[in-house]
């Protein structure tokens, strides 16, 4: 069964969490960011879960992911395939910061 | 350190900005003649204030020219760090103290980014700042000193009911305006010219004002009528008025309470919602086929009345159980409770619920919207205290229950509909805000929230319905062992705010301070907590500095302006010596330490940048290009920089669903709380896994009213309460050092003095123009001159502003005015468990001096 290979970026808490900023993964061909992220959660756990996905794996509001320029959100969410030789950036933000008011 | 720069040329003009004098980016127009400022007026094409400008924003000019601006960059050499240390400073270069700061977040950064701090109070940069935090990798960037000086309960309340930050009222079509705690209208809060104006029109129109407050602020003494009240008690005054109008005079909003409210979810005898066992949706009763459904289903008679039993359980609508709960709530009880006469309540009462007009219509732009032209509104006064959610929401209900909400004449939030976002539905069908407009945590965020001990130092998880906790930060500071976080903070970095004097306490802050190994400052003048800092970067001032969309429309552009509005703060003049932008300080910062592709990326993200304005990761940008693509990413390729630098603003008219959203939104208000039986219980779940003890009574989906700490203070020694007022002619530590400013604090009749009762004072054998101590059980004290006057509760000492400076880098407000934070403490205790308020009133004894 041939592969897909994706090159993933890390930004923000992903980062801190993935403990670096780039690396790239193979998954089995036809897989979806659904599976790609189930992969990153068994290697980094569950604080990288955490960051990312709500307990029932709902994309956070301060989490993105890119596939290339596009967002996954106007794709098919966590269902969207992964083409071979993707770039995906998980990008993480910190939660809203305050002041004034 | 003084170093007014001439322009080269010669030139005279009036030049588009914003003012930043205080929260409210006011249009202003600035005259540049030959290079000096000459004078500030108010933009008359600024909806934010239709071209009036208050003291402040005329003086701004006084600060831009302070001598004691700093204005090259400054390294501490003294390492001891104290209040009134002398950090002993020497000028070095730009270079030397960014390569210093930079070194140090390299090493943070690769170690654990969340040993970053950041404190600051420049709203409008907060966005650049969100991306720069995230980016770098820390979620402690909110340490300051909101908890205490903002209306912590009143945004909350005002989230929860309203699906926005902030709160108002229409004052084009009310009719009876009750102002609890806060002086909206009069120079103070939200958009505070152009409410001025429209309260001032409101009452030459005949709007019955009135005003209850434990002072004569300038908002009573205006007023039909002042009702004076004992601080931290208003809660039981808005429960008992509650319990009069849906009790003895029967006056609400039947249709609203049945079709826009939560007011028909049947409630179970654990007061949880009754659920559909499949949606897991909340039920409601319809009377008409005599059956239960979903609230989202076709509902032909909503009960908000009665029992009904569904599956073996005896159930009521949340309406009945609140009319119920209210029922203790008696007017005889309250007035024990608040000094207010019975008489008194029930008769405000009754004008509050008569005056609502209920049933009435009203026609505008040829849409037909209910009419109800009352409201009360609420902010600080009134709930930064103990129990403060209680109290915000109890108020919030007497605009609720009468169906005054959203529509003309009542009270509303700020900006629940706009041009590019609509409000969210909350799992069980209650409103919540749209993402876009979100300024801290939404109401039900904490239903995502992971069930494990807090890992950020804002603890969240211990206030997970807060829509912020910072004062969490500084009990992190103070007992790490506590709540057990792995990492302690190794680097500070603070700009525009003054945590030592806006905290309470200042020794208790400088402790916090002092456990933080590293501090940068960005600074005009050399404040109280500046003197902290190892690094001291000069900052810009107003009439310096760049900024895009100042007028922040998620948070400070009410509906009363009539349009949305984007507007620009430019430079009228270059920079003191060798002043820099923070934020532009931070790009930099981000390149030197390695992490501008990640800011990038952020960046993207926070402003939604897309297509040819999409920032590329691989590049260094300056700040302008920045602020470029986001307001052509916003509004449109025309408006550029270049375009705001010349216009000003961009308006657009607000439609009538946009400005009464009220018949048209589909998610219900709440006016029973569910959601916080929940919250309670996950916090229990939290604190039960720290092992700490944590009070999560105030946990409940009905609200009360309970004493906070100062009430149940009884020793006759300790016989007054303190209570600290805000001035229209100040902004919290950030205008004491104004000449102007102080003058006009000078000359006030009490705004540095300590206001006590007349007959009062009389018993204590104290007159006007005494030294008395003010000092509270704790020891803590402060030391003032009286103002003898009938314009306070008898039994209040009243303390304005934040003054009392000692800072050497402020010599025009050291050593005026009383700093009554020193009075206050940060303990579990003080602090509203829900919505993290501290509370602000505390007892103390009143005495002379001496000789």
């Amino acid at each position: 069964m041939s592969e897909v290979k994706v090159r993933i970026q890390y930004s923000g808490l992903a980062r801190n969490l993935a403990g670096k900023q780039s690396e790239e993964i193979s998954l089995s061909e036809g897989a979806s960011v659904r599976e790609m992220l189930g992969c990153l959660v068994e290697r980094y756990g569950a604080d990288f879960r955490a960051a990312l996905l709500t307990s029932d794996w709902r994309l956070r509001r301060y989490a993105r992911i890119m596939l290339g320029d596009t967002n996954i959100d106007e794709a098919s969410g966590l269902d969207t395939k992964l083409m071979t030789d993707s770039d995906a950036s998980i990008i993480v933000m910190i939660d809203q910061i305050i002041g004034g008011g | 350190m003084s170093n007014v720069v001439q322009e080269a040329v010669k030139d005279d003009v009036w030049i588009h900005s914003a003012c930043d004098m205080c929260f409210n980016p006011c249009g202003i127009m600035v005259h540049r003649v030959d290079g000096v400022v000459t004078k500030i007026e108010g933009d008359p094409d600024s909806p934010h204030n239709w071209g009036k400008v208050c003291a402040k924003g005329h003086a701004a000019i006084m600060s831009l020219y302070d001598p004691s601006r700093v204005t090259k960059p400054l390294k501490r050499t003294n390492p001891k760090k104290g209040i009134g240390v002398d950090p002993k400073w020497m000028e070095i270069t730009w270079d030397e103290a960014l390569t210093t700061i930079a070194e140090r977040l390299k090493k943070i950064r690769n170690d654990n980014p969340k040993k970053l701090l950041i404190a600051t109070f420049d709203t409008p940069e907060l966005i650049y700042l969100h991306a720069w935090a995230s980016a770098f990798g820390t979620p402690n960037a909110s340490w300051i000193p909101a908890n205490y000086y903002c209306g912590a309960a009143l945004h909350q309340m005002s989230y929860v009911t309203n699906a926005s930050f902030h709160s108002e009222l229409d004052l084009d079509h009310c009719n009876y305006c009750i102002l609890i705690g806060n002086q909206m209208g009069f120079q103070v809060g939200l958009n505070p010219n152009l409410m001025t104006q429209k309260m001032a029109d409101a009452r030459m129109r005949g709007m019955k004002l009135v005003v209850i407050d434990p002072r004569c602020s300038p908002a009573a003494a205006k007023a039909d009528e002042w009702i004076p009240i004992r601080p931290g008690t208003d809660g039981a005054l808005s429960l008992s008025m509650l319990n009069v109008l849906l009790n003895e005079l029967e006056i609400y909003d039947v249709e609203f309470l049945k079709k826009r409210s939560n007011a028909p979810y049947l409630v179970d005898p654990d007061g949880y919602y009754i659920r559909e066992p499949n949606t897991k949706k909340p039920l409601v009763w319809d009377t008409a086929d005599g059956k239960a459904k979903t609230y989202d289903a076709d509902l032909k008679d909503p009960a908000i009345e009665g029992t009904y039993e569904i599956g073996g359980v005896a159930c009521h609508p949340a309406f009945r159980l609140l009319r119920d709960h209210v029922k203790k709530y008696t007017p005889e009880m309250a007035s024990e409770i608040t000094s207010i006469p019975a008489e008194t309540i029930r008769r405000i009462a009754k004008e509050f619920g008569q005056a609502a007009s209920i049933g009435s219509k009203i026609v505008i732009d040829g849409v037909e919207l209910p009419y109800r032209p009352v409201a009360i509104n609420s902010y600080k006064g009134a709930f930064t205290h103990k129990h403060g959610a209680h109290a915000a929401l109890s108020t919030q209900l007497l605009n609720l229950v009468l169906g005054a909400i959203y529509v003309p004449g009542g009270h509303r939030g700020v900006n629940p509909v706009g041009p590019f976002w609509a409000p969210k539905e909350s799992p069980d069908g209650t409103i919540t805000p749209a993402d876009y407009i979100l300024h801290g945590r939404g109401p039900y965020d904490f239903l995502d929230f992971e069930n494990a001990p807090p890992q950020d130092m804002n603890l969240k998880e211990l206030f997970p319905t807060a829509h912020l906790s910072c004062c969490a930060v500084q009990m992190v500071l103070l007992e790490p062992e506590r709540f057990k976080l792995s990492y302690q903070p190794e680097m500070l970095i603070q700009g525009r705010v003054n945590m030592v004097m806006s905290m309470v306490v200042p020794e208790q802050t400088a402790e916090a301070l002092r456990r933080i190994p590293f501090m940068a400052s960005f600074a005009t003048v050399i404040g109280e907590t500046e003197e902290f800092a190892d690094i001291v970067l000069p900052d810009l001032h107003q009439l310096e500095r760049l900024d895009i969309f100042p007028n922040m429309v998620q948070l400070a552009v009410t509906p009363s302006s009539g349009y949305w509005y984007w507007g620009i703060r430019q430079p009228v003049v270059r920079p003191v010596g060798e002043a820099r932008h923070w934020m532009e300080v931070l790009l930099e910062l981000a390149d030197r330490s390695g992490f501008t592709a990640d800011l990038n990326q952020m960046l993207n993200m926070e402003m939604d940048l897309k297509g040819p304005q999409k920032l590329d990761p691989s590049r260094r940008y300056a700040r302008e290009e920045i602020l470029d693509r986001r307001a052509t990413s916003m509004l449109g390729a025309q408006y550029g920089l270049e375009w705001f630098k010349e216009h000003g603003y961009h308006k657009v008219k607000r439609t009538v669903e946009e400005t009464y959203p009220g018949p048209f939104l589909k998610p219900k208000i709440p006016v029973y709380f569910e959601h916080f039986k929940k919250a309670g219980n996950f916090v229990d779940g939290i604190a039960g896994q720290m092992g700490i003890t944590w009070d999560t009574s105030d946990y409940t989906a009905l609200m009360d009213w309970n004493p906070c700490p100062a009430y149940e203070e009884k020793s006759p020694e300790f016989d007054l309460y303190a209570v600290n007022y805000k001035t229209p002619f100040h902004t919290f530590t950030h205008t004491g050092q104004n000449p102007w400013l102080n003058e006009i604090a000078e000359r006030h009749p009490s705004a540095y003095k300590v206001e006590i009762n007349a007959e009062t004072a009389e018993k204590k054998g104290i007159k006007n123009g005494d030294m008395v101590w003010i000092e509270t059980k704790e020891g803590h004290r402060v030391k003032g001159k009286v103002k003898v006057t009938e314009c306070v509760h008898p039994e209040v000492v009243a303390i304005g502003g934040c003054f009392g400076h000692w800072a050497r880098g402020k010599p025009v407000a050291k050593g005026k005015g009383i700093h009554f934070n020193s009075l206050l403490a940060l303990t579990q205790e003080r602090v509203d468990m829900v919505s993290a308020a501290v509370d602000t009133c505390v007892k103390v004894r009143v005495y002379k001096t001496g000789p």
